[in-house]
């Protein structure tokens, strides 16, 4: 007698007047419980973590039918995003990293080289000297860019030439800087006249008085500026090659330059996890997408240039000698990489922290 | 006695304008978004031109459908769970007595007041300590955790002013504990628990940061999908999506509320 | 029998001096109203009701026309045990652990690879605790603020509305409130950008009905989060401000009407003091998250909106800096539990002055 009723208490759904709102709820709960179980079945598969918009839309369809290989595509939107999960070990066997996260994770051994690549031998030739020499153990370069000024044509009359642009206070609160330490204060620093990779003190110093002054008339630092551009809300944007490629198809007014003062160039490679459960499946993928004709599918659909020399060819002609694309040789000469600058990582973190939030 | 009338009358007007504008402030975005699910810009920024294009290609977008299909499980599991273990919580909280009644009183309240990414990241810590691969499971798992205290503040605040001396009632007419509850507390608390789940489902199925980090490869929802567009803007046939769940639930409540009229005529 | 009737009153001892707690608020009146069963044995029902009845159960049992009371007592304990079980089992496990290990982390340091060591420190605290962080958490707590106002002030008459007027509508009134947020917060977010940019819809209403002349720069200001933060978590307001109105006998309004209140009267004298556990359900439901959010601020958000919330992720996230996300955390936390206590005492003794 005693226990009895608090059994009951327990299933309430076995009850009379509250069977009617119940049985719905708990039927549905029940039924899709069975559902999540559908993980993983036999055979071949492989996980892959990419940047949203960054292959081309029937690249995972066409290796589908070429392989028996199932493949589940995951999109991030940063390289913060990527490192948090790598980190944690979330079961991707592909990811695409950036050129300093690269270095960090190969010195964390979160990824592990990689074994069974063949087409190093058409990688364009900045992937053949130092260091990328020594780096392309541990990752395939796959697609890289520039950081410039995006702008619309409409509200900014004058095409602007400089990183000081961006410090134009006739454009007040229409000005984004990106919302990335290594390009925001990079670029205050080449404004300056200094190394954009710079670890002297009393430069970075400097480029913290310019970003902060600059503040006063900054709208958002931010990477998610296209949709802004496009709308009309942003006029001026420091900003990524191939992402101005996107928003000029939406928008015609818009356009990228390459500043005067010099500017950075990226390459994003992919990595294999060392965590990775199908090591051999990976390189499956890379040889088959980092074809010159497939790569150059990717490049035309994102219009982010690609490592792969012999693809060329296959490049919509729009997109060469383009600062959007491949810019001319002498704009190419004005950029560099961003190096890394290593135990000096966390004073460009103490620094970009105290001008994103303590100011 | 006229006098309060007309104030009376007054101020159920402007009450009845507030509640319009209240309903216009939630309904705006909507209005925007299911108007610009037909629009033929693909920026979603202008009105362009009418279109069903996006409806169409939505039946194609794998990753877009996979993503609705994991924040369905996710919602309906989380939500089943947490209110049940939300509303017992609530129950026993309010009409029990037991050692640490008071100290649990106070620890429904610890999830509200841990920072969804401290959450994110610590049930996270937790799953890997444990060895747990993350799946679609590990993601209700916390959501149950976050959603639980809302059924159960929920419950007690219904609870709260409720009278057990109905229930005493019951019993000394012969019912037994059981069945005064079944038939004196839980018609009196089923508001509040609806309250409760329908919270809970919102909560769960709107969630980004805890899922983001406790989903494993494949299991995004709905909400990280949109999240990882933000970048080049979300495509029409997100509104498209969301506008075909607001017909779906709309449509399902006109049926609910026939049926119910049905069974209440006869 | 004698052990379990000793049993009852220490338990009741224990009910007696905990009672004081501030975090009981929500459910005084059902522990005041829970007296009812206890009536027989305890029939005072002086303020100092916890008092006379500790004391005074422990020799009604001797006194117990039935010996069947202790035991029905007892039962009703184990009852209440078995009902909050699953609930403590999953707090414990997916809040108090991860909890434990997010205090652990916190005295951690990291070399300048970003990796853990296993050198313990406090200094994550320090700088946590610095003047420098003192703007962003008091440009939170602003927002956030204004967020529980806003809810409230917006919320409160939609409630009483729906508790009141909404007849058999109620529930459709009710789900109408909550529809809009089974669409994905994030789109909604970008919905409101298209009503809000400078050529968006709202500037183009205003620029025609002839209230502006010059459209207005809403978006990425302190506005715009303001207002998304608002639109995000006022159902939350809304459902326990229902909740506890909705249970008001609408004859308590008349009686007050009838023994001469003017309206407001009835209300600050009658409906408020009753509805307030809504109220404080209402403010603990959108205080907190808001306080913590910061996708909003991210999206609608300018370059001077940054919120803690944005801090912590930047810290775990963008620096991978998790001892000092930790600590920041845990004193956000701590802040956040210190307001809660404070305002759940300041609405216990108003609640006392009703």
């Amino acid at each position: 007698m005693s226990s009895k009723p608090s059994l009951k208490v327990l299933a309430p759904d076995a009850s009379l007047l509250s069977r009617r709102q119940f049985l719905g709820l708990s039927a549905l709960g029940l039924l899709s419980l069975g559902l999540p179980g559908c993980a993983s079945r036999g055979g071949r598969n492989l996980n892959i973590y990419n940047y949203s918009y960054y292959i081309a839309p029937d690249t995972i369809t066409n290796f589908r039918q070429k392989t028996d290989i199932s493949i589940v595509y995951d999109e991030f939107s940063s390289q913060d995003v990527l490192f948090a999960k790598l980190k944690l070990g979330a079961g991707y066997d592909l990811v695409v990293a950036s050129d300093y996260m690269l270095r960090r994770l190969i010195r964390q051994q979160i990824i592990a080289p990689i074994e069974g690549f063949e087409l190093y031998d058409d990688l364009i030739s900045i992937c053949k000297k130092e260091p990328w020499l020594s780096l392309c153990r541990y990752c395939v370069p796959y697609l890289w860019g520039t950081t410039g000024i995006g702008y619309n044509r409409k509200y900014v009359k004058a095409t602007p030439t400089s990183w000081n642009d961006l410090w134009d206070e006739d454009y007040a609160g229409r000005i984004t800087m990106l919302d990335e330490k290594r390009d925001s204060i990079g670029a205050a620093l080449i404004r300056l006249g200094y190394n954009g990779n710079s670890t002297d003190q009393h430069e970075l110093n400097e480029a913290r008085r310019e970003l902060l002054h600059q503040k006063r008339i900054l709208r958002q630092y931010t990477n998610d500026y296209i949709d802004g551009l496009v709308r009309g809300e942003i006029w001026l944007a420091q900003a990524w090659s191939g992402d101005i490629s996107r928003a000029k198809a939406a928008n015609p007014n818009i356009d990228y330059i390459l500043p005067k003062e010099g500017s950075f160039f990226f390459i994003d490679s992919w990595c294999i996890p060392s965590d990775a459960l199908h090591k051999k499946e990976a390189v499956e993928f890379l040889n088959f997408v980092m074809q010159p004709e497939n790569v150059a599918k990717v490049t035309n659909f994102t219009s982010y240039p690609n490592t792969i020399s012999s693809s060329r060819r296959y490049v919509n002609a729009a997109l060469i000698d383009n600062p959007l694309g491949y810019p001319p040789a002498d704009m190419m000469a004005r950029t560099f990489a961003q190096e890394d600058i290593g135990a000096n990582e966390k004073v460009w973190d103490r620094m970009w922290e105290d001008i994103k939030f303590k100011h | 006695m006229s006098v309060p009338r007309a104030t009376e009358r007054r101020s159920s007007w402007i009450l009845r304008l507030h509640t319009l504008l209240i309903y216009s402030f939630l309904y705006a975005p909507i209005v925007v978004l299911v108007l610009f699910s037909f629009n033929t810009d693909r920026r979603n920024a202008a009105w362009q031109g009418f279109t069903l294009e996006w409806y169409v290609s939505l039946f194609h977008n794998e990753t877009v459908l996979r993503a609705l299909g994991n924040s369905l499980k996710v919602g309906l599991c989380a939500t089943f769970f947490a209110t049940l273990i939300g509303s017992l919580a609530a129950l026993g909280l309010a009409r029990y007595q037991f050692k640490g009644r008071n100290l649990l009183g106070s620890l429904v309240f610890v999830p509200l007041v841990v920072p969804e990414i401290v959450m994110g990241i610590s049930i996270l810590t937790l799953f890997l300590s444990l060895g747990i691969r993350l799946s679609l499971v590990t993601v209700i798992m916390a959501h149950i955790a976050f959603c639980i205290s809302y059924v159960t503040i929920t419950v007690r605040t219904r609870l709260a002013g409720l009278d057990p001396a109905l229930e005493e009632a019951a019993a000394d007419l012969g019912a037994t504990r059981w069945e005064a509850f079944i038939y004196v507390t839980l018609p009196q608390i089923l508001p509040g628990i609806i309250s409760g789940a329908l919270l809970c489902f919102t909560i769960s199925f709107d969630d980004f940061v805890i899922t983001f980090f406790n989903a494993g490869v494949g299991s995004g929802t709905l909400p990280m999908a949109i999240h990882s567009m933000l970048k080049f803007g979300i495509t029409p046939e997100i509104n498209a999506i969301s506008t075909i769940m607001l017909v779906c639930t709309i449509g399902s409540m006109i049926i609910y509320s026939l049926i119910g009229r049905g069974k209440s005529k006869k | 029998m004698g052990s379990k009737e000793d049993e009852i009153t220490i338990t009741n001892a224990k009910e007696g001096t905990m009672e004081p707690d501030g975090l009981e608020v929500s459910s005084k009146p059902a522990m005041l109203a829970a007296s009812g069963p206890q009536s027989s044995a305890c029939p005072s029902d002086s303020p100092g009701q916890e008092q006379s009845c500790q004391s005074g159960s422990g020799s009604t049992s001797k006194s117990a026309p039935t010996p069947i009371k202790p035991v029905k007592q007892l039962d009703k304990r184990l009852i209440g045990v078995l009902l909050v079980a699953p609930f403590v089992l999953y707090i414990c496990t997916f809040f108090l652990l991860p909890l434990i290990s997010v205090v652990s982390m916190s005295t951690h340091s990291i070399n300048d690879d970003y990796m853990l060591t296993n050198i313990r420190t406090l200094s994550n605290f320090r700088s946590v605790v610095n003047a420098e962080n003192l703007p962003v958490l008091l440009r939170s707590a602003k927002y956030a603020l204004c967020t529980t106002c806003l809810c409230l002030f917006l919320g409160y008459p939609l409630a009483w509305y729906i508790a009141r007027y909404g007849g058999r509508y109620k529930p459709v009134l009710l789900i109408l409130v909550m529809l809009p947020f089974w669409t994905s917060y994030l789109i909604r977010i970008f919905a409101w950008m298209t009503i809000l940019q400078t050529e968006g819809l709202l500037n183009t209403l205003l620029l025609n009905i002839g209230l502006i002349s010059q459209p207005l720069d809403m978006l990425n200001t302190p506005f715009s989060v303001i207002l998304g933060l608002t639109y995000g978590f006022l159902p939350f307001a809304i459902l326990p401000l229902y909740v506890s109105l909705e249970k008001l006998d609408d004859s308590l309004m008349e009686a007050a009407a009838d023994l001469g209140a003017p309206p407001w009267e009835a209300f600050t004298k009658v409906v408020l003091p009753l509805s307030l556990p809504g109220v404080i359900s209402a403010c603990l439901l959108t205080f907190v998250p808001a306080m913590g959010d910061f996708v909003t601020p991210e999206i609608l958000g300018g370059v001077d909106t940054m919120m803690i919330g944005n801090l912590i992720q930047q810290q775990y996230l963008g620096f991978f800096n998790w001892p000092l996300g930790s600590a920041l955390s845990l004193v956000l936390m701590g802040l956040m539990l210190c307001s809660i206590l404070v305002f759940l005492k300041m609405s216990n003794s108003m609640e006392s002055l009703a």
